[in-house]
């Protein structure tokens, strides 16, 4: 569902700091500060995420891939996640509850006690299996101070709103209908205002 | 600017009445969409669409789809006061290509964007041609979803959207439901 697949699917974002003027040799850098950490399988806990190349998403050259394409940034969100299936967790906890129960000579465990087995239980797990990784696009269109993304998923939209935002010191909002007016040139102050105080009104019978 | 969470929930509606404004005029004047838009031959609805009626603490929801799509019933729902949610668009560029989308009111995303009969190469020797390619096609549609809901919103915020457009609009439901 990315940028050159048969379908696409994407959000627009617009930048919020309209005066910051950022160079495609200052994104590369940034890019490059901020690229997907290589952390061996046993080391890692449960998510990663950085950025990488569109050319080489998995063995990125910062120095030499392409970034630019015509007028356009053209870079991708890596995020590598670790999931434990649930039946594995569960069997794990049925199995050291009764233990952490016997041991402890009571019949229950305590709310926290439940949570911070669980919670070690995931993390011991997640260290033995490999993590997925998954590759999503960004097109960052610096005429329209508009970046595109990819992708639908929420938790994915989220970790690429903060990462962008700690990479570039640059705040995306997502765009829809009121971010579309409130940042239309086209469309005056006065306009604006009435659109802000308008609702919705059925069709008549 | 108000809170991102509370703007995108509080102005939702306007993003369905703008879908729902759409296929009135795919149905009455479609001249009028081809010229705002400009730089396409064709536009038309494709083959979903999605309509929603709104109630205090529930809402109904009806999904139209498949290659015949008769939207009669739609129509019929338009008639007790729901709203176009999500439609399926093709639009036909000026060196006839089709391309496909899937759009969604409430936040003018866009998903399925496709453009029939098309490939691109992913190729290293090609990918540059490929991206300026494709990055031009989704601005001629991103750019024809712009126009088109600016000039929504300024007859939206008239007199002439309450004067003539609403009773246009409605009368337009009620010759389809005639028919139905």
């Amino acid at each position: 569902m990315g940028l050159l697949t048969s379908t696409s699917s994407f959000l627009r974002y617009r930048i919020e700091d309209e005066s910051q003027e950022i160079s495609s040799e200052n994104i590369r850098q940034k890019l490059k500060d901020n690229s997907f950490p290589e952390i061996p399988d046993a080391e890692m806990s449960e998510s990663v995420s950085g950025w990488t190349t569109f050319e080489n998403p998995f063995d990125p050259d910062f120095e030499s891939d392409h970034i630019a394409y015509g007028n356009n940034i053209v870079f991708c969100l890596r995020t590598d996640k670790k999931s434990v299936p649930k039946k594995i967790v569960d069997k794990h906890i049925a199995v050291e509850s009764k233990k952490a129960m016997r041991e402890s000579g009571r019949d229950y465990l305590s709310k926290n006690e439940k949570k911070k087995l669980k919670e070690e239980i995931i993390l011991r797990l997640s260290l033995s299996i490999p993590a997925t990784p998954d590759v999503y696009d960004v097109l960052w269109i610096p005429d329209k101070k508009e970046v595109i993304f990819f992708s639908g998923q929420k938790s994915v939209n989220e970790v690429f709103e903060t990462l962008f935002r700690q990479t570039f010191s640059l705040s995306l909002i997502r765009l829809f209908p009121y971010t579309k007016v409130y940042f239309s040139s086209s469309i005056e102050e006065n306009s604006k205002n009435i659109f802000y105080n308008t609702k919705h009104t059925k069709i008549p019978e | 600017m108000i809170d991102v969470a509370v703007a995108y929930n509080k102005y939702k509606f306007a993003g369905y009445e703008f879908l729902t404004w759409i296929w009135f005029l795919t149905e009455t004047d479609n001249k009028y969409i081809e010229e705002t838009a400009g730089d396409i031959k064709e536009f038309y609805i494709g083959d979903k669409i999605v309509i929603e009626n709104f109630k205090e603490d529930s809402s109904e929801k009806i999904t139209i789809s498949g290659d015949k799509a008769n939207l009669d019933e739609g129509a019929l729902a338009l008639k007790k006061g729901a709203l176009v949610t999500e439609m399926k668009i093709i639009l036909k560029t000026m060196d006839d290509k089709d391309i496909k989308f899937n759009i969604k009111g409430e936040s003018l995303d866009i998903s399925g964007f496709n453009i029939l009969k098309h490939k691109f190469s992913s190729s290293p020797e090609e990918i540059e041609g490929s991206v300026i390619e494709k990055v031009y096609f989704m601005e001629l549609l991103t750019g024809i979803v712009d126009k088109l809901f600016q000039k929504f919103i300024l007859l939206r915020i008239s007199d002439k959207w309450t004067n003539t457009e609403l009773s246009k609009i409605s009368r337009w439901i009620d010759e389809r439901n005639k028919s139905f």
